[in-house]
């Protein structure tokens, strides 16, 4: 029995986030990650979620002075990768629910990650929906 | 005493490796490799270790540990560093928060080449280590020895000094 | 005050690792306890972190799959096997078949070799030495089959962008399948002992629940997820080959540290009847097309299931030699909020056998 994947990109707006992650917590999505790109003027920010062999992308750009809120309220289990993305990149996320206080990994100099800017690419593709499988 | 290079016990420590030399540090202990048959013993205490085995290219956050495990093992002991992470840090060596190979932090004895280190090889660099360790317990009673004749003659010296100082 | 309202009761704060006897990684935990009760538990990381996933853009995409195979040594080959799909979906490439069916004999062999890894550091964490050697001597058989087909016994070496760099022949593989007979026997006979011996089950049933519900909205993914009864395997996505055979998902509704121990031991035989399947079906030709040229413009994602349970991969390209971003979300990595769900409330003196039975991999959690 193969189930076919279905992967789905949907550029969203900060102040959107909660109430569509609500949405989906509500429809029984599961957190599966959340990625930065450090960007030129702005970091990128992709939330995936799962359900069943279904995957979904909500995406948005934030400034650098610019805060996020924290999805922990509705997905616990998304501290970690929270707490990692503040650390390694620099991003504002308030109000995380286990709070490490930039000690994730506790490494030599300040936001590496934020170091390499990523220009252009995907910031340009437009919200598509890709689909990739093989048989259903 | 009978050396103890007869029978020297190992402590294993992952500073930051892929678990690739790791697995293989574990595989010498198993019934295919047997380290067990050099008399080696795995301990967890490395206070009651005499050779340390260590994996990957140590980073920023696991210096200070190794530095005190390595500070806690009593003298002589010897330091095993397997595979080419522990050597120059391996693919691994432009990395941010690595800080190339092992001994930038503590000095090393003898290297196990590969990536990953082949248990073979890791028995190898075990008893080149246990030999190691032999010649450092002796040079180590050597200069002992020669401490403590250096200490009596300066005790005799000094003794001799005071004896001239009263004549005076 | 006198001595004994001193010792009231308070929680204390015990550090747990980084070097402890039973975790062959580093991992910190700072456990709050109530008198022996784990009320608690704060995991610290970073030990292991390198930051592996900068060197992107220091590599040609092509070479990065030796960093890739590196992420973690346990599951090297589909560490570099995830990034390689991930760079093929971008590329827009598809593996010839028998490319594709020797990367699932691989991922198999190395499912059966992580899980019996596991079952030895699960036994050690008893106290269980017998069984830790048992476990590991089956799996030098195993391990000796990698080194045959691919090359390397724990790094295997094979993974390549646009196929597989080795071919064993037929008859190798039907060689080693057959070799692996013993293996299987041997794995009945440690599902046996695993089942039945009152001491790993002393230890183990009961211990460290996890309710489906709580596995689900955690995260959790992998033999955590399945052993809390929920159904779910990547590998139904059908990638490689996995549309091509015919396999089980394996799962047990305890959701104790029994129950994860069961799903890997039952997950090994279900590998074994896979690598059947793809040896006795393996088809010829080439196993590798040959990539050439810059990579477009773009992103991709990919997942797989790992021994540990689902991994991501996620490239984006500019158009040149070097990616511009690599990402990876490895299983142990999602199951650490349930990890720490499971200690809470367990007595400290089974704190080591709760980690180990999530199978904690830090090297990939921290890349
Ligand atoms: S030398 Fe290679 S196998 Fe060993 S820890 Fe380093 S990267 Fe892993």
């Amino acid at each position: 029995m193969i189930v076919r994947e279905i992967q789905t990109l949907e550029e969203i707006t900060v102040g959107d986030l909660i109430p569509k992650v609500h949405a989906l917590k509500a429809e029984g999505w599961r957190i599966i990650q959340v990625l930065a790109v450090s960007g030129p003027e702005a970091n990128e920010l992709t939330y995936s979620f799962g359900l069943g062999m279904q995957f979904k992308l909500l995406r948005f750009r934030v400034g650098s002075e610019q805060t996020v809120p924290s999805i922990t309220p509705v997905y616990v289990a998304a501290y970690l990768y929270e707490n990692e993305i503040r650390d390694l990149f620099g991003v504002k996320i308030e109000r995380i629910a286990v709070d490490w206080l930039g000690k994730v990994y506790d490494v030599k100099g300040d936001k590496p990650f934020s170091k390499v800017t990523v220009t252009g690419a995907c910031v340009e593709c437009p919200p598509s929906t890709i689909i990739q499988g093989t048989k259903s | 005493m009978s050396g103890i290079e007869k029978s020297p016990w190992l402590i294993h420590y992952d500073a930051s490796s892929c678990n690739g030399c790791d697995i293989e540090v574990l595989a010498c202990l198993t019934p295919m490799y047997d380290a067990e048959r050099f008399g080696c013993i795995v301990t967890g205490d490395p206070k009651q270790a005499d050779i340390f085995l260590i994996t990957g290219s140590v980073n920023h956050l696991n210096i200070p540990v190794v530095k005190n495990l390595y500070e806690q093992m009593p003298e002589p002991k010897a330091v095993v560093a397997i595979g080419a992470c522990a050597y120059t840090g391996g693919v691994f060596s432009e990395c941010y928060n690595i800080s190339g190979g092992v001994a930038n932090v503590i000095p090393v004895d003898v290297y196990v080449p590969g990536c990953a280190a082949k248990p073979e090889s890791i028995l190898d660099g075990v008893v080149r280590a246990a030999q190691i360790l032999a010649e450092k317990r002796k040079s180590l009673k050597v200069s002992q020895r020669e401490k403590r004749k250096a200490m009596k003659k300066a005790k005799r010296v000094k003794g001799g000094a005071k004896a001239a100082g009263g004549q005076s | 005050m006198s001595a004994h309202e001193k010792a009231a009761p308070g929680p204390t704060v015990i550090p747990f690792g980084p070097q402890h006897p039973v975790l062959p990684e580093p991992l910190h935990f700072d456990l709050v306890l109530q008198d022996e009760k784990v009320i608690d538990a704060i995991p610290q990381i970073g030990y292991i972190h390198r930051g592996l996933e900068l060197l992107v853009d220091k590599r040609d995409y092509l070479d990065y799959v030796h960093v890739a195979e590196r992420i973690c040594g346990i599951c090297s080959f589909m560490h570099g096997m995830g990034y390689c799909e991930a760079v093929e979906t971008l590329l827009g490439i598809t593996v010839p078949d028998r490319g594709r069916w020797l990367r699932t004999f691989w991922c198999e062999l190395e499912r059966v070799h992580s899980h019996l890894l596991w079952l030895g550091l699960g036994a050690d964490s008893l106290g269980f030495e017998n069984l830790f050697m048992a476990a590991w001597r089956a799996r030098e058989t195993v391990v000796d089959v990698a080194e045959e087909t691919a090359g390397g016994r724990v790094i295997f070496g094979s993974a390549l962008v646009g196929g597989v760099s080795k071919d064993p022949s037929d008859e190798t593989l039907k060689r080693c399948i057959a070799a692996m007979k013993p293996v299987r026997a041997e794995t009945l006979r440690l599902a046996n002992v695993v089942m039945n011996e009152s001491t790993v089950r002393h230890r183990f049933e009961g211990v460290g629940v996890l309710s489906k519900e709580m596995a689900y909205a955690l995260g959790a993914v992998g033999p955590m997820l399945r052993a809390s009864g929920v159904d779910y395997d990547v590998r139904r996505r059908g990638y490689a080959a996995y549309a091509e055979v015919d396999f089980e998902t394996v799962t047990e509704t305890a959701g104790d540290c029994m129950a994860r121990a069961l799903v890997r031991v039952r997950e090994i035989e279900q590998s074994f009847h896979i690598m059947d399947q793809i040896v006795a079906t393996m088809p010829s030709g080439p196993v590798a097309v040959p990539v050439k040229g810059m990579p477009p413009v773009g992103e991709a994602w990919v997942r797989l299931e790992q021994p540990r349970g689902e991994v991501l991969y996620y490239v984006r390209s500019n158009g040149t030699r070097n990616l511009e971003r690599f990402r990876v979300r490895t299983p142990t990595f999602a199951n650490v909020p349930a990890m720490v769900e499971a200690v809470r409330g367990a007595s400290l003196a089974d704190v080591p056998n709760i980690i180990l039975t999530i199978d904690p991999c830090i090297s990939c959690t921290e890349r």
